[in-house]
């Protein structure tokens, strides 16, 4: 998981981005986030999402999409397809939506990682993108990286780096 | 949505709470350890969500951290974090527990953790409110070991619902001489910001 090559791009919080192979997406410090990968395996082209929030309130407030989960998976697919991925072959892979914190305080915010999870699972369903891989829920942040070359997930948490 | 519109000095009056809070969580943690804390200068800036992780430091650094809600005349999240071996010796000196080199911590040290930020958060409030004459309650804190990036990645939600960028008032702690790495972060909300500067007069009826 070398990361400090410059083909590296970077995606901040609810921030997205496309980019063709051999380039790598990287985001880093998922919470309860979800880091949402979509590539066409054939045509080289692969993006990435850090989604916040499961769905966007009204429509009005609704930018930039990449924030929400469903609104920013949508965008993610329209935009591989834009770049030169073909429906058919798309792949998703998913990484996130963790329980973080324990303690008494029962904050909605700290159990939204399971309804972002749902929320992009249900969106990929819509466009029929199977998902592939996922490393999801759990108590762990987890940094991943995308290898746009072998098509592998690359997870690190604190303890451990493994790719899916 | 319209991006946060403060000028340089409204910043500089958030800044000035920041650091006052800053200042007597500051001496609450001095009194705990009965140590010198040194504080470095707070900073404050509103950054695009995107950035704030990056503008802490390393938003992968395994730490400590705790989350505390406040809620009241005006709302907002309250983080604490400190590096494991800063921590570890925080409690040590207070539980008598050695956490070195352990990035797992059972039920006690987690709990001593978030009574530590409790204190800090109560003492960092306590002096803002008393600043502005508004009242807040703060939650029970929620603690993690984990990357920084991801505890503050829950901390930005409740911004996100509403903005694009947060305001971050961060100031930076030392212990003495040893280099206690340690972080006291307030994320008002987005309405929150109003509401503070109207308390302190700062506020004018366009924007």
């Amino acid at each position: 998981m070398a990361s400090e090559d410059s083909s590296v791009r970077r995606i901040g919080i609810g921030e997205g981005a496309v980019i063709q192979r051999p380039g790598r997406l990287l985001t880093v410090g998922l919470g309860s986030c979800i880091g949402v990968v979509i590539y066409d395996p054939y045509a080289d082209v692969a993006g990435m999402v850090h989604v916040m929030l499961p769905a966007a309130r009204d429509a009005e407030v609704a930018a930039p999409p990449q924030k929400y989960a469903d609104l920013g998976t949508l965008w993610l697919v329209d935009a591989v397809i834009a770049a030169g991925g073909r429906p058919a072959q798309l792949q998703a892979k998913l990484a996130g939506g963790a329980h973080m914190f324990t303690g008494r305080l029962a904050s909605p915010a700290l159990r939204i990682g399971e309804r972002n999870l749902e929320s992009v699972v249900a969106a990929l369903a819509r466009v029929r993108v199977p998902v592939v891989a996922k490393d999801v829920g759990g108590r762990v942040g987890r940094t991943i990286e995308f290898d746009t070359a072998t098509h592998q997930l690359w997870v690190r948490t604190a303890r451990q780096t493994y790719a899916i | 949505m319209r991006p946060l519109q403060l000028s340089a000095a409204q910043i500089d009056v958030l800044r000035e709470m920041g650091n006052i809070g800053a200042s007597h969580a500051a001496t609450a943690l001095s009194k705990l350890l009965s140590s010198t804390i040194n504080m470095k200068m707070p900073s404050a800036a509103v950054l695009p969500l995107a950035e704030i992780a990056e503008a802490m430091g390393c938003p992968d650094k395994l730490m400590a951290g705790a989350y505390i809600r406040i809620d009241g005349d005006f709302a907002g999240n309250f983080l604490f974090f400190m590096d494991l071996e800063s921590a570890g010796r925080l409690l040590d000196t207070l539980v008598a527990v050695s956490t070195a080199d352990k990035d797992e911590w059972d039920e006690l040290e987690l709990s001593t953790f978030g009574e530590v930020a409790n204190i800090l958060c109560a003492s960092y409030m306590t002096a803002v409110t008393n600043l502005t004459h508004l009242n807040v309650h703060t939650s029970v804190p929620a603690i993690a070991v984990d990357m920084m990036g991801a505890m503050l990645d829950i901390a930005l939600l409740d911004s996100a619902a509403e903005a694009t960028e947060a305001l971050l008032l961060q100031t930076e702690i030392q212990r003495g001489t040893e280099d206690l790495d340690a972080h006291l972060v307030l994320l008002p909300d987005p309405g929150a910001m109003a509401v503070l500067l109207r308390a302190v007069g700062c506020w004018d009826s366009g924007e």
